[in-house]
């Protein structure tokens, strides 16, 4: 027979036993851990999700470890990408899908048109011999994949880290100047929530929210981001290859964004250099298809987006919003201009 | 049971729970809010709380009014980092790429995880 305080005692130390364990358990829910560095011309933003056992300040100098692994990853891409001549495959492959509305080979024309003037030149509108003259010469300009393929670099440099025993992120973003990249599971099973920027108004004003999960790359090509005006006419940066003018075939369309992925990766089997391995499982090709896709317009993108199991979506001026693919059903919209297409 | 174990057992859960509590209140940098300020040589946590004028770069002029951030001054060409304005909500971000200062109100725990443009 237990006697009255002898129960009291066991009951006390079970219950301590579970707090213990409960605090445990809560402490190995991964933290998410941000850090801002700067590459390739834009703010580059590593968030990653790790447990905090044993102790916090291990977690700390561990997400401190990958973040400077991936910020060294994009770099050296960057560095490759500078001195490669040739698009990677992939790249290629969209070039001829797209019946050539999208060509990483402007960098000629591009420059004529001095959109992305380095000196403080202003930018202008060149005469139409010379739009032709440039339009012949084949200068690869990786500015439409880049950044695509840098998220796909540092995807590789997390991948990676999974093969150590300890300390590896359970999920991560990267925002590379708004390409996004999402990866592995946020705890508790949530999906990741990315805004999308109003491509109209200020800098944080949001347009509506992506639900996703897993491994995803989204991708965003608009008029809005680089232009000029010359005799009240607006300029954009995104040339189609066709006329050497700015891609205007869809009416209205200000912007697009891709979302390709949720899959899984497969990790590299053996540690390849940077240079050697350009592509990537969606980075680089979400990148290009979005710039694709803004010059080709919603209806002649359909068939693309397809054959590369991305969806998209698309904006125009008066506020009408289009998805392509399942978009729909993880897009919502939050801002009251803008509206999805009457069916 | 007794009511001193019922007691003991509602006053272990209350304890749990403030375990719990205590950890993402330390975690999620909750209470005052805050801004961070990076740049490639630095990174600086700054209260909202308190008005001041900070330059995390050379000419880049950071202001603290009312609770807001904004970049007020920069040297750079394009003006983006001073036309966004004030910053007011969690998350909201002004970037001069060309100084390479990045200015942004941490997100608390239900934030979005990154805005995409």
């Amino acid at each position: 027979m237990i006697k009255k305080h002898h129960r009291c005692r066991w009951a006390i130390l079970c219950l301590a036993l579970l707090a213990a364990a409960g605090y445990g358990s809560l402490l190995a829910q991964p933290t998410p851990r941000e850090a801002v560095s700067f590459a390739m011309g834009s703010e580059l933003t590593v968030t990653l999700w790790i447990s905090d056992l044993p102790m916090p300040p291990f977690a700390r100098r561990g997400a401190d470890a990958r973040q400077a692994d991936i910020l060294a990853a994009v770099q050296s891409l960057e560095a490759a990408l500078g001195e490669a001549a040739e698009a990677p495959s992939e790249i290629a492959e969209i070039m001829r899908d797209s019946g050539g509305a999208y060509d990483p080979y402007l960098g000629a024309l591009v420059k004529r048109w001095n959109i992305d003037s380095k000196d403080g030149s202003p930018p202008r509108v060149p005469a139409d011999e010379e739009i032709r003259q440039a339009l012949r010469q084949r200068v690869l300009d990786p500015g439409s994949y880049g950044k695509g393929a840098a998220c796909d670099a540092a995807l590789y440099a997390i991948a990676r880290m999974r093969t150590e025993n300890h300390g590896q992120p359970s999920a991560a973003v990267l925002n590379l100047g708004g390409n996004i990249l999402t990866w592995g599971a946020k705890p508790w099973g949530k999906p990741f929530q990315i805004a999308l920027r109003d491509p109209k108004c200020g800098e944080n004003d949001t347009l509506g929210i992506f639900t996703l999960k897993g491994l995803c790359f989204i991708s965003t090509s608009g008029s809005y981001e680089k232009f000029f005006e010359q005799d009240g006419k607006r300029y954009h940066h995104i040339f189609d290859p066709a006329t050497g003018v700015p891609a205007c075939r869809d009416p209205g369309l200000i912007s697009v964004t891709v979302i390709s992925g949720n899959s899984g990766i497969s990790v590299p089997a053996e540690d390849q250099p940077l240079g050697a391995r350009t592509v990537s499982p969606h980075g680089a090709t979400g990148d290009a298809l979005s710039t694709a896709c803004f010059v080709l317009g919603y209806q002649q993108s359909l068939p693309l987006l397809e054959k590369f199991e991305a969806d998209a979506v698309f904006i125009y001026e008066d506020g009408t919003v289009k998805a392509a693919g399942t978009a729909r059903d993880y897009f919502q919209l939050t801002h009251p201009d803008y509206h999805w297409e009457a069916p | 049971m007794k009511r001193g174990d019922v007691c003991l057992f509602l006053g272990l859960l209350a304890l749990a729970g403030l375990l719990a509590l205590a950890r993402f209140a330390f975690a999620g940098d909750a209470g005052a809010r805050q801004a961070v300020i990076v740049t490639p040589e630095s990174r600086q946590t700054v209260s909202l709380a308190e008005e001041r004028t900070l330059e995390p770069a050379p000419g880049v002029r950071v202001e603290i009014r009312e609770g807001r951030i904004r970049v007020a001054a920069s040297p750079c060409p394009d003006q983006i980092c001073v036309r966004t304005g004030w910053l007011e909500r969690p998350g909201d971000t002004a970037v001069c790429l060309p100084e390479r200062v990045s200015v942004r109100i941490a997100a608390g725990q239900s934030e979005v995880d990154g805005a995409a443009y």
